[in-house]
């Protein structure tokens, strides 16, 4: 089974919720689990799972390379690249790599053959253990506008392991924040999605448009967790209420919480008594995807 | 004129907070615009009360569309797609096999209608989302919408600073403040091509300290002059130190520390700017004095 823990909004504690959830599910010996932080922009469930990373993998896309002595100056490539990352200067065909996509369009249509394609590094994966939970750790090159090629590899690389192994497992994702191409790549192939949010207008109108994604367009089972509860607002619960969501957990809003993780403390070894409160989410999770009702 | 990116790498650090509470201090000396970059999960419109005066469709992409008709399963296309947008289904044994795009994962690349032999794949542009001016108390403000799950937010950010850079020329605006997305990919990367210096905001965490780490390489990386300001500051005062050292050590100018205040989360409550809600709290004079050492960086 594979759970994505995603929001719309940034900050409302997805990583909180991912790592806690993640040690308390293998403290307990359930499944053992796959750890993918895929937030690759800003990766930080490593700094609260302390993983030891053993192996490292580089990403590369492959961009073209034009080769000056075969290349007439057609133009075929420039005219088919449909990202303007090839433009026809008077001499030679000028080459932008920040808007390249990789899709190797322009080495199939060159009918001289002068394309060639060659790496060239957007970020890297690490992997490692951490207790009982295999980690995942991928890291967008700075300067390198797309993440989505990191994230995919990820799954590859686990996918491999996996094929290699065949365990009973739980994969846990950490996605990105957001509702677009990063947060899709992370989400896609997952069987049940975690929405951390947050009572606040902010949280609740990015909930909106996080559920849209889920429901609407990705069509993957999910439920809430509201993080910072504030018993006296009830603007989420009223939300999930009528759009006939279920609350998975709410957690409350308190400044000894946010000392902890302040501290990089797991919040299930700061304070035990916590750890409950993380394996009812994973108990409800299992209910619904039994059928049942919260 | 110029420009001013209100950036974090981490989510939730107080970005749009602090935006509302500067748009609120600029435009009593200024005049201005705003943008609201996080064109994923846009926000500031919900602290500044803005009314929409023009709605425009972003079209950002396309999307490759095969005409069942035409096609003959060669599997061409799927062989040339590097992005696994191309899906093979057999709905059963013996049956014919079907190949259709996943909207989701096509890049639009258009690689698959270039190699189908028979031409059966033709490119189809996408309404990836919508984009607004709307007027506020405080000036114009430029937002927008990526519709869910949809590409090309760095087109659609560099969309809207474009109308606003254009409505502030035409306007004689003094100042453009830009609210801007979290991470530091393409949409971080569209308002740092654009915009002067760069305010980042941090919280003293290991997540917000690790976060501010790359989002500073990347302003770097792109010769942006940045800022720091570290909220909810008191929450735990060695990591606050760990970021003033940080700043030291690479001359960053710290313009100054928020307190952890339940206030600044109550003015989100009321849709108001702390320094509106709360004009007498720790955490208003906090912004004034940052505004305040701003504008003198803003003037050098």
């Amino acid at each position: 089974m594979q759970i994505s823990i995603a929001s719309g909004k940034g900050g409302t504690g997805k990583t909180m919720v991912a790592v806690n959830l993640a040690a308390a599910i293998s403290q307990n010996h359930l499944p053992s689990i796959f750890f993918l932080d895929c937030d690759v922009e800003a990766p930080n469930a490593a700094l609260f799972l302390h993983p030891h990373f053993n192996s490292s993998v580089v990403v590369n896309n492959l961009i073209p390379q034009i080769d000056e002595e075969k290349c007439n100056l057609c133009g075929l490539c420039v005219k088919n690249c449909q990202f303007n990352a090839l433009v026809a200067a008077h001499s030679k065909i000028l080459f932008f790599p920040d808007l390249c996509h990789s899709c190797g369009g322009c080495k199939l249509i060159c009918p001289q053959g002068a394309i060639t394609e060659t790496p060239s590094r957007i970020g890297i994966i690490q992997s490692g253990s951490s207790d009982h939970i295999s980690f995942f750790q991928g890291e967008l090159d700075i300067g390198h506008p797309s993440p989505v090629g990191v994230i995919q590899q990820m799954f590859k690389l686990q996918q491999q392991i996996i094929t290699k192994q065949q365990i009973r497992f739980l994969t846990l994702v950490d996605s990105p924040p957001g509702v677009s191409c990063p947060v899709v790549a992370s989400a896609q192939g997952s069987d049940f999605i975690i929405l951390v949010t947050e009572p606040t207008p902010f949280g609740l109108h990015d909930l909106r448009l996080a559920v849209q994604l889920m429901r609407d367009e990705l069509h993957i089972p999910f439920g809430v967790v509201i993080n910072k509860n504030d018993p006296q607002v009830k603007i989420i619960d009223d939300y999930c209420t009528e759009q006939n969501i279920p609350i998975l957990q709410r957690i409350p809003f308190s400044r000894q919480i946010a000392e902890i993780y302040a501290k990089g403390q797991l919040l299930i070894e700061a304070d035990p008594s916590y750890k409950s409160l993380f394996l009812v989410i994973w108990q409800n999770i299992q209910k619904i995807m039994d059928g049942k009702k919260l | 004129m110029k420009q001013i990116a209100i950036l974090s790498g981490k989510g939730g650090s107080g970005k749009t907070s602090l935006s509302a509470a500067l748009i609120d201090l600029i435009a009593q000396e200024y005049s201005l615009v705003m943008v609201d970059a996080d064109v994923d999960a846009s926000n500031l419109d919900l602290l500044i009360s803005c009314k929409q005066q023009t709605r425009q469709d972003f079209w950002g992409g396309q999307k490759a569309v095969i005409d069942q008709e035409k096609c003959i399963q060669c599997g061409d296309c799927l062989k040339h797609c590097r992005f696994y947008a191309v899906r093979k289904t057999q709905t059963d044994p013996g049956s014919s096999t079907r190949f259709s795009i996943d909207p989701y994962l096509c890049e639009g690349c258009a690689v698959c209608a270039q190699q189908c032999p028979v031409s059966a794949i033709s490119m189809h542009p996408t309404r990836d989302g919508a984009w607004y001016q709307s007027q506020s108390a405080y000036g114009m403000c430029f937002h927008a919408h990526l519709f869910a799950g949809h590409e090309n937010s760095g087109k659609l950010v560099s969309t809207i600073i474009s109308a606003a850079r254009q409505y502030a020329q035409t306007n004689t605006i003094d100042l453009t403040l830009v609210d801007g997305p979290p991470g530091i990919g393409c949409p971080v990367i569209a308002v740092c091509n654009q915009s002067d210096l760069a305010v980042i905001v941090t919280e003293p965490t290991p997540s917000g300290i690790h976060d501010m780490k790359r989002i500073l390489d990347t302003t770097r990386h792109f010769h942006i002059p940045a800022y720091v300001v570290i909220n909810k500051s008191d929450l735990h005062l060695q990591n606050t130190e760990q970021i003033i050292k940080i700043c030291q050590r690479d001359a960053i100018p710290v313009l100054g520390r928020i307190p952890f205040d339940p206030q600044f989360n109550q003015a989100v409550l009321h849709a108001q700017p702390i320094t509106r809600y709360a004009a007498s709290s720790p955490s208003s004079s906090a912004v004034r004095e940052i505004w305040q050492k701003l504008k003198i960086q803003m003037h050098q």
